[in-house]
């Protein structure tokens, strides 16, 4: 697998912001309050700058693979076992990520916009869209992303915007919530909401340069926390405890309440626009990138034939939860809380053992 | 080359064909035509079942069928009624859109509804479980109006009628959304739920009734007659001496503990409740001439800054204190003072009224309702680190206990177009 593809800083920072930020559409301030109550802000800054620092250190590991994946990197580590081992592991847990993503979105346009619609009509679309944009490849994905993500930015802003008039501070107090204990370790656990770094372990053959790699980690993790804390921080601003833990779809229920004056109402359809754009390239990108990680891994040189047979596959697991309040939970409670495993622990170990496989090389080759 | 571009043309050609033949008639397309919107949901204590659901809906072609369009004024616009009533007899809210889905021809779509009519038997028995199901419906809006009636909402939904208003929904609208009228809150059904589910505030609703009277003769005397006047905010609805060809008035605030509703507030009483919640904007105050009793000071009265409440314990006691910051301009001094230039004397009877009517607000709230409507509790919570700390501490429990303090801040600013009356210099 030849990469002749480059992209630049901007296109791949948009490409990580759309995937970590998704989730604020869905569900991750109503976690964030389930959480930590009143003080679940405070909890998502606190996970916020963990995961900065976790990152921090893995790309200081990273300095000596400069132009290599994980893959590659695993490559080194435990030759092509590992390699294989790896990619098996983190295309799984890409495929299970879009399967569950995909099912939860179709769920909730049934929910909102599409009622009488059956499940599998809702989700052929988004297959279509998965299968079509991983023909056209990673380019265009890229491409798209930097350009409908700032669009998508723009609306979510646009929403808080207009709920400012029916935010209160006192929603904030107790100040510490369901207290500090909970802060710091459900806070801990919840970096796994950065879970989608995995593809930006995928990103250094496209990108080049050490330094390009740790600029668009940085930014893109600054950037991300940045709407994930404002996400979290408004929903508690306008709905109050306990209120604020028993609804679904916080953006959407947020959007609903905006009404400026009698011509300015039900903004939620420009919720619905920006939405399903953000699901379109979330599910594209990690279809594409689980793909990719798969065929790399069992050492193909196309991945295009793998499309298909993978569309089948993410299709049919969506199906196996048995209800919309499945997938929440497994978001939640596995996803959601045991993610940072497979982001920092195995990303972190590989890159500890390629790092001592190396010198140790090195050591030998002294002697 | 050419080949593989033609088989390209063709597919795409293919897709397209597929798509616009698919997609326009996919399951969930609707004519707007082809659906009933009720503009307003009446519930009441059943006879046949346990809920009565009665829905006001909305006649489009009465609507937009009139000439002059919406300003018509007394018109009516369109050739028949704008609304049509249909009541039935549900074990509850969907059950009952089911049954009336077996009567119109149209299926009913909730999206437009903009107001909830509670009697006030069941808001007395209690709404909760009729409004999370709301809450949890897609198609009912968070910002439908929420009303208390005196009267059956089967029988208040046929009553009203908009004579200056072709289209209902507008109707309601403007009048319970309006910002001009301080005799009653704005209520919305996410607020009232949110409201419930709170351990530090209390549900409100605007409290409406029919206006009965058909001619004057049927207006009751002031009690003590004479030249004493009645304040035009001491009324509740129903009560309101007036007549009209618009039946319904909304007038004072039904106050609730949690989902049950435990009394009512008047139209002052909603004055000085909103004052103090931060929500009045403006209304006209009636002031007795502090020197002459026969004549009164008229002033309009607005908000100049949100109140600063704080609220602290005290022996035990939770003390609160609400400061208001208020501002007025003349429109009318009916005796010969000069006011104008010294307006001092009414600023301070202004402020001693307004204080008392406040205060007796707050106290009727602990000592009659035993309900926080004002959301005290909200600022008490920053005394509390963590939810089990306030938990533990129970504001529910605590607030019949409250003490209150109000200071209030009033200036009068402007006099109106004039800066003065020449009669009382003559006089």
């Amino acid at each position: 697998m030849q990469h002749k593809i480059k992209f630049g800083r901007w296109e791949s920072i948009a490409l990580i912001l759309n995937l970590i930020c998704t989730k604020i559409f869905l569900y991750f301030n109503r976690l964030t309050v389930e959480d930590a109550g009143t003080a679940g802000w405070l909890m998502t800054v606190f996970t916020c700058a963990v995961t900065l620092l976790a990152y921090s250190l893995l790309i200081w590991m990273y300095k000596k693979f400069e132009g290599k994946d994980i893959l590659d990197i695993a490559g080194i580590a435990g030759g092509k076992i590992l390699k294989a081992i790896t990619g098996f592991a983190l295309g799984g847990v890409l495929v299970v990520l879009a399967a569950l993503t995909m099912r939860e979105y179709s769920e909730d346009i049934k929910i909102i916009s599409l009622p009488t619609s059956p499940l599998s009509y809702v989700m052929f679309f988004f297959i279509a869209g998965m299968v079509t944009a991983s023909y056209l490849g990673v380019e265009s994905i890229v491409r798209h992303n930097a350009i409908i993500t700032p669009i998508i930015a723009a609306g979510y802003v646009l929403i808080l915007l207009g709920a400012i008039p029916r935010a209160d501070l006192t929603n904030l107090m107790p100040i510490l919530g369901t207290g500090l204990k909970d802060i710091v370790l459900k806070g801990l656990y919840r970096t796994s909401i950065f879970v989608e770094l995995i593809v930006l372990f995928m990103l250094p053959p496209f990108l080049g340069s050490y330094k390009e790699v740790r600029s668009v980690g940085f930014i893109s993790i600054g950037l991300s926390s940045f709407f994930l804390v404002m996400g979290s921080l408004s929903y508690i601003l306008v709905f109050p405890y306990p209120a604020s833990l028993e609804l679904f779809l916080p953006v959407f229920n947020m959007a609903t309440l905006i009404r400026i004056g009698r011509f300015f109402q039900r903004i939620e359809s420009l919720f619905v626009f920006i939405w399903v754009m953000s699901a379109l390239l979330y599910l594209a990108t990690v279809f594409f990138f689980a793909v990719y990680t798969f065929s790399k891994a069992a050492g193909l040189k196309y991945s295009r034939p793998m499309i298909i047979p993978f569309a089948i596959i993410v299709f049919s697991i969506a199906f196996i939860p048995l209800n919309l309040m499945s997938v929440i939970e497994i978001h939640t409670n596995i996803i959601n809380s045991w993610g940072w495993i497979a982001v920092f622990v195995l990303c972190g170990l590989i890159m500890v053992g390629a790092g001592l496989r190396k010198r140790g090389r090195r050591e030998k080759k002294g002697k | 080359m050419k080949r593989s571009g033609g088989f390209v043309r063709f597919g795409l050609l293919l897709l397209i064909l597929s798509t616009a033949l698919t997609l326009s008639g996919c399951h969930d397309q609707r004519e707007i035509d082809d659906m009933a919107y009720p503009i307003a949901i009446g519930l009441d204590i059943g006879k046949a079942n346990i809920l009565r659901m009665t829905l006001q809906l909305a006649v489009p072609l009465s609507i937009g069928g009139g000439g002059g369009g919406e300003s018509g004024g007394g018109g009516g616009g369109g050739e028949g009624e704008s609304v049509s009533v249909i009541t039935v007899d549900t074990p509850s809210i969907y059950s009952g859109l089911n049954m009336v889905n077996n009567i119109i021809s149209k299926e009913i779509h909730m999206s437009h509804a903009k107001v909830m009519v509670v009697s006030r038997k069941l808001a007395e028995k209690g709404t909760g479980k009729y409004i999370q199901a709301m809450k949890r419906g897609r198609d009912f809006r968070p910002d439908m109006f929420i009303v208390v009636s005196n009267d059956p909402p089967d029988a208040y939904l046929r009553q009203v009628s908009s004579v200056l208003e072709n289209n209902p929904a507008k109707y309601y609208e403007l009048l319970l959304g309006k910002d001009y009228s301080a005799y009653y809150p704005d209520s919305r059904v996410i607020d009232f739920h949110f409201a419930t589910q709170s351990d530090d505030i209390e549900p409100t609703a605007v409290l409406s009734g029919i206006n009965t009277k058909k001619s004057v003769d049927e207006f009751g005397m002031i009690s003590g007659l004479g030249e004493q006047y009645k304040d035009e905010g001491e009324y509740e609805a129903g009560e309101v001496p007036v007549v009209s060809d618009l039946k319904n008035v909304a007038m004072g605030t039904a106050v609730f503990k949690q989902d049950r509703m435990v009394g009512t507030l008047n139209g002052i009483e909603s004055v000085c409740f909103q004052m103090v919640t931060g929500k009045y904007n403006h209304s006209y105050w009636t002031v007795p001439d502090v020197y002459d009793c026969n004549n009164v000071v008229v002033m309009n009265v607005v908000q100049r800054k949100r109140p600063r409440t704080t609220v602290e314990m005290k022996d035990g006691k939770p003390f609160i204190t609400v400061q208001l910051d208020l501002e007025g301009d003349f429109t009318s001094i009916q005796g010969m003072q000069e006011y104008e230039k010294y307006p001092e004397i009414i600023e301070n009877r202004t402020k001693e009224i307004i204080k008392q009517n406040v205060m007796s607000v707050l106290e009727r709230t602990t000592d009659e309702f035993d309900a926080d409507i004002c959301g005290f509790g909200r600022y008490m919570k920053k005394h509390f680190l963590t939810l089990d700390e306030w938990k533990e501490f129970d504001w529910i429990s605590q607030y019949k206990n409250c003490e209150f303090n109000v200071e209030v801040e009033y200036s009068i600013r402007r006099t109106g177009l004039l800066i003065g009356l020449m009669i009382s210099h003559l006089s």
